[in-house]
Parts: C-alpha cells; sequence; structure tokens
C-alpha cells in the first residue's frame, strides 16, 4: 500500500485520527490509518510535478471519486494531455485518448508503468484496497522523522495480487498518516520512497496535501503531487464512472 | 466512402450547434462556448540510398503538420467536435501527396447528442472497434496510417448509437453513410456488444456490408495472465461463394521496472477477403491499406521517383513489436519492427524520444525497409527529427 501516492483514497488513509492512549499494535496502526478512509465521496483539483534532473514537468488533472466504492475518474487538463481521462473500477483501469477516440484497457504489467511519465504507477492509483487484508504487520519501533514522531511498521505481503512485496511505513503517531514510506520488491530491491511534504486540516480531517515519490531505480527522478480545492461528501453522479462518459 | 457532402453538412449542423452556445467562455468557462486545443509537428529527413554509390540521390523530405481540434466546452447534454489536419509536405512527402502544396483532412467532425439510456452522434468520427495497437482486424471502420510514428486513424462518416449496459458494457450501433445521395449500397452497419468479466475485457462484432455478400463477425478479448494479452478473431463469410475467411490476432505486452515495454502483435489470415471491387483488402472495409498501394519499381525519369510512397511495394502487415527503454522520464529509446511476414516486407524503426521542454517533444528517427528475395530493393535509409509543440 503507497497511501501518499495513490490519487484519491489512499492519499486520504493519510488522514488524521485521534491519539492513542496505549501501545498499538501493528494491526491496530494500519487499521487506524484504515478508518482514515471513512468518507464516500471527494473531489479535488491536482498537479503533478515530475522533477528529471533540473527539469520540471507539470500535469494537472481533476479528480472525483466514490472512494468506499472504489470508483474514481479523472481527467487530466494541462495542455498536452487535455482531455485525457481515467476510469478506475475496482482493479480495472481505462484510458480515454481524446484524439483517437480510443478507450484502452491497462492490464497486466503495464500497470507497473508511471502515470503520464511520472514515479506514480497506474497501479499504485489503484491500491486502495485494505492494508491489513493484503499484509503480515510487525511494528519494529519508534523514530522521529523531519521533526514527527512515528511508528515505524513493516510489512510483508500475504497475498500474492499486490504491487510491492514488502513495505516500510512511518507512521505518524498523531495523525495517523504515512510520513515515510519504502516500498520493496520480490528481491528486496528498494523501488521507490514515498514522503509527506506538507499536511493541511480540511473538513475536520488532516489530509497530506503534498506528497513526493522518489523512484530508486531511476536516477534524479521524482513526482511530486499535491491535492487542491479538497471537497468531501459532495455527491458524485454515479453515471461519471461509466466507459459511456470517458467518450463525452 | 468518405464523400464530401456530407462533411459540409456537418460542418452546418455542428457549427449551428456551436453558436447556441455562450460564446464568452472566458468568463465562465464551464458554462460553454468552443475550446481549442492541438499541436504543431515538425517531421524533417532524408532518404538515403542503402548503396553507397548512390548517395549523390540522397532525397529531402519534410511534413509540417498542424492539427487542430476544437468541442464545446458544455457536454452535459451534447457534443460538437472537429479535428482537422493542416498538412505542408515538402520533398518527397510531397510527391507522396500528389504534388499538392496543402493537405487538409478532416479526421473528426460530428455531433452527439447524450439520451438518459443512449448517446446518439452523427458525422465523421474514429471508431475503434478492436484491441489492438496496430493489427486489429475487428477494426472495420478505421484504418491505420503506418508510416506515421504514432500510428494516427482517420476517420469516417457515420450514424451511431450507444447504449449502455452498465459501466463497463454496452451495445455500440453503428451505420457508415454512403456519399449523399450516393447508393445506399455503399453503406454498412455494424454492432459492438462489449462488457467486463473478471477484469477481462470481451467484445463481439457484427458487421454487414449492404449490396454485397459478405458479412463480418468477430469477437475480442484484453486481460492479465501476467503479461498483458489480448486477441481477436475475425470470420468472413461470403454466403454466394460458400467461402468463410479467418484473421486471428493475438498481442502482449510486458515490462520490467518500468524501465523496459514490451509489446507484440502477431497476425494470422486463411483465404482471401475483398471488398466490393474485388480487391483484396486487410479487414478494413471503408478504407485502403494504408501502405502504398503502388509496387511498381520507380522510373528514373518521374521527378517523384523514389518517394516515399514508393519506397515499398504495397503489404498488409501482420507483425507489429515494440521494444521501448525509458532512460528516464523524459527520454526514452524504442524499437520498432511493422511488417509482413506474409509479403516479405519489414519496416524496423529505431527512436529516440526526449521532452525538450513542458509540451514540446521531439523524436530522431531511423527507419529502413527491408525486402524479401524477389522483391523490388527498399529505396533507402529514412533519417528523420520530429519536433511537436502542443498547446
Amino acid at each position: 500500500m503507497a497511501p501518499h501516492i495513490t490519487l484519491v483514497g489512499t492519499l486520504l488513509l493519510l488522514a488524521t485520527a485521534t491519539p492513542a492512549p496505549h501501545p498499538l499494535t501493528g494491526e491496530e496502526i494500519l487499521q487506524a490509518m484504515d478508518r482514515n478512509r471513512n468518507y464516500d465521496h471527494i473531489v479535488f483539483s491536482a498537479r503533478m510535478e515530475i522533477h528529471v534532473r533540473d527539469q520540471v514537468r507539470i500535469k494537472t488533472m481533476e479528480v472525483k471519486s466514490r472512494a468506499s466504492e472504489r470508483k474514481s475518474v479523472v481527467e487530466f487538463t494541462n495542455p498536452e494531455d487535455r482531455g485525457t481521462r481515467y476510469l478506475m473500477l475496482g482493479d480495472n483501469l481505462w484510458i480515454y485518448f481524446p484524439d483517437e477516440d480510443d478507450t484502452v484497457k491497462i492490464s497486466g504489467h503495464m500497470l507497473k508503468e508511471g502515470m503520464m511519465g511520472s514515479d506514480v504507477s497506474y497501479e499504485d492509483a489503484l491500491d486502495a484496497d485494505v492494508l491489513a487484508d493484503k499484509y503480515d504487520i510487525q511494528v519494529v519501533g519508534e523514530e522521529e522523522v523531519d521533526g514527527r514522531l512515528c511508528y515505524v511498521v513493516e510489512l510483508k505481503a500475504k497475498v500474492r495480487k499486490v504491487p510491492y512485496f514488502s513495505r516500510k511505513i512511518w507512521v505518524d503517531k498523531t495523525w495517523f498518516i504515512a510520513w515515510r514510506e519504502e516500498m520493496y520488491g520480490k528481491s528486496g530491491k528498494l523501488l521507490k520512497v514515498a514522503r509527506t511534504l506538507k499536511v493541511k486540516e480540511i473538513g475536520g480531517r488532516y489530509i497530506p496535501v503534498r506528497t513526493e515519490v522518489a523512484s530508486a531505480l531511476k536516477k534524479n527522478s521524482r513526482t511530486i503531487f499535491e491535492m487542491l480545492n479538497v471537497s468531501f461528501d459532495i455527491p458524485v453522479p454515479e453515471d461519471l464512472f461509466t466507459q459511456r462518459f470517458l467518450q463525452r | 466512402m468518405q464523400g464530401l457532402r456530407w462533411p459540409a453538412l456537418l460542418a452546418s449542423m455542428c457549427s449551428s450547434i456551436a453558436c447556441l452556445a455562450p460564446a464568452h467562455a472566458g468568463a465562465n468557462p464551464a458554462q460553454g462556448g468552443l475550446e481549442f486545443q492541438g499541436w504543431l509537428r515538425a517531421d524533417l529527413g532524408v532518404l538515403t540510398p542503402l548503396d553507397p554509390l548512390e548517395l549523390e540521390r540522397t532525397e529531402f523530405l519534410g511534413l509540417h503538420l498542424l492539427n487542430i481540434t476544437a468541442r464545446n466546452e458544455n457536454r452535459a447534454f451534447a457534443k460538437v467536435e472537429a479535428n482537422l489536419d493542416v498538412t505542408l509536405p515538402y520533398g518527397l512527402y510531397r510527391c507522396s501527396a500528389g504534388g499538392e502544396p496543402v493537405g487538409l483532412e478532416l479526421r473528426k467532425l460530428y455531433m452527439s447528442l447524450f439520451f438518459e439510456h443512449a448517446d446518439v452522434s452523427l458525422g465523421r468520427q474514429i471508431i475503434h472497434f478492436g484491441k489492438g495497437t496496430v493489427l486489429s482486424p475487428m477494426d472495420v471502420f478505421t484504418s491505420v496510417d503506418y508510416f506515421d510514428l504514432e500510428f494516427r486513424r482517420r476517420g469516417t462518416d457515420v450514424a451511431r448509437v450507444k447504449v449502455a449496459f452498465s459501466p463497463a458494457s454496452g451495445a455500440d450501433l453503428i451505420a457508415a453513410l454512403p456519399a449523399w445521395p450516393g447508393d445506399l449500397n455503399e453503406g454498412s452497419a455494424a454492432m459492438k456488444l462489449f462488457t467486463n468479466l473478471a477484469g477481462w475485457d470481451l467484445s463481439g462484432v457484427g458487421i454487414y456490408r449492404y449490396g454485397s455478400t459478405e458479412a463480418v463477425t468477430g469477437v475480442g478479448f484484453k486481460g492479465d495472465l501476467v503479461v498483458g494479452v489480448h486477441g481477436e478473431a475475425v470470420a468472413h463469410v461470403d454466403w454466394d461463394r460458400g467461402e468463410t475467411a479467418w484473421e486471428f490476432m493475438i498481442g502482449a505486452d510486458y515490462s520490467i521496472h518500468n524501465r523496459w515495454f514490451f509489446a507484440i502483435e502477431g497476425l494470422y489470415r486463411t483465404g482471401t477477403q475483398t471488398d466490393q471491387d474485388g480487391a483484396t483488402i486487410a479487414g478494413n472495409l471503408e478504407a485502403t491499406p494504408s501502405t502504398p498501394e503502388n509496387g511498381a519499381a520507380p522510373q528514373t525519369d518521374d521527378p517523384c521517383a523514389g518517394s516515399v510512397g514508393l519506397a515499398l511495394p504495397a503489404f498488409r502487415p501482420d507483425l507489429f513489436g515494440t521494444i521501448r527503454f525509458s532512460v528516464n522520464d523524459l527520454t526514452s529509446i524504442t524499437a520498432m519492427l511493422l511488417g509482413s511476414v506474409q509479403d516479405g516486407i519489414f519496416l524496423p524503426t529505431l527512436e529516440l524520444s526526449h521532452s525538450l521542454f513542458q509540451n514540446v517533444d521531439t523524436v530522431f528517427y531511423f527507419r529502413v525497409p527491408v525486402t524479401g528475395t524477389g522483391r523490388a530493393a527498399p529505396a533507402g535509409l529514412w533519417t528523420g527529427l520530429w519536433v511537436v509543440a502542443r498547446f
């Protein structure tokens, strides 16, 4: 699980929870993180900065989601990709390319490809399942990271269908958001590092509105994802989450 | 099939509808007006003979292409969209374009009305029925430009009704428009049913051509078996002759560590499919194959001898593959092969792509046709530089 790099649900997984009065088990820590996804609808704009060495590429998008149902629609608004839309329904992802009027299902290993050339993969964006259902969890200690006191938990996959075989998450002890995360492949190789850069209180929730994902496989490559104009529980029409809508 | 009167009629209708929308889009962009986007591409290159003794025959080729899309901003109830290519060909590209200094191609011009249970569209649209990137026998209404590095498609004049059964399933009903008021026998009708089951996209199509004795039916799928896989099977049934010809396509894609990307498609045909004039087709009913028709050896006194259009004999691709290495998020190297095992012709391409600035990309590419024994010798090595700016 990469809570801080998913477009919708998992970003909000990083929201706040009540500080625990006693030491928590790993399961309880992750359940507290998962509980932060107790919202139905979310609408926000987003800005993605893709940094490669000294160059930056900007992508902007509008996101509408029924997070509890794992349904999302993303529409890119920057000139290069304007009109390109993503439809996520559960574990399925389709991309609509307006120039060719083509709706393409993204499947297989192509899900590991970076979205729009970023360090955030399609698989990351689809990864909104409950962490405790997919990983065995172990609390390995507490550390202070960038001034925030965190639980350090290690996750090992207990099911096959996970984007990362193991993870190490520094969970903020107050807000129960992933302050930092390292994602590893089956060989133990570090694949990505993510960290929260900015947290904002919105509607009584603490939201990590600015996060960074860096690829460990590509030198000098990182992506900063920023959420703007976040609104919760504004009803999002059901018919947005259809292939028919993609082509409108 | 691309009659001139339908675009003219649609242009009139679309412009009328567009005028109904408020023109003051800047005041409140979500409320109405038209939005524009597009790109400008410069493609400059040389065609160099492979024989070192003929280097003086090196030819220049270039193509400037302006693509503009216009559509209404508020698409809650209807959509009007136009997509136009304006081309300025130079050198051998101009020869391929018949010497015309400026080319215009209206790729899309249509209007759609959105009802509760169906979307109804009329006009020139790009109809993408198949699952394949390049080789797609189910794509009976569109043709692929095999010479374009992005494999762009052309539009077809159709009336279309889309009905949704669920978020990921529905029906797509299409009637190809004849060159009005031409003979109805020029048209085609088709239906596509599609759904998603257990993570697999499944579809079935049936196509009937008026005035012919042939029907086309096919099925397609796309899903996940560790590698991404997709495929199509299409039958061309001619009940007058009692013959059935088949086309099978299978494709796969795979990636390693978000650095290496592989994709392959293969097409196998049995029997021969013909169009209404008896000409062999590759499954595309509405358009001729995009590879050049003329396989004759160029005449030396022809000023366009060796032009791109004559550089290759006609061929029907049945093999496509790419290997892409992502150096970083801005730069990648791609090796691509398009060819016909059946015809003994291959078109390998090597590309170096780089994002120069925000919205500006460049591609440096090499392309050399390879032909089998008994075929005309290839014209030479294409070396080109592509720069595209989007707005």
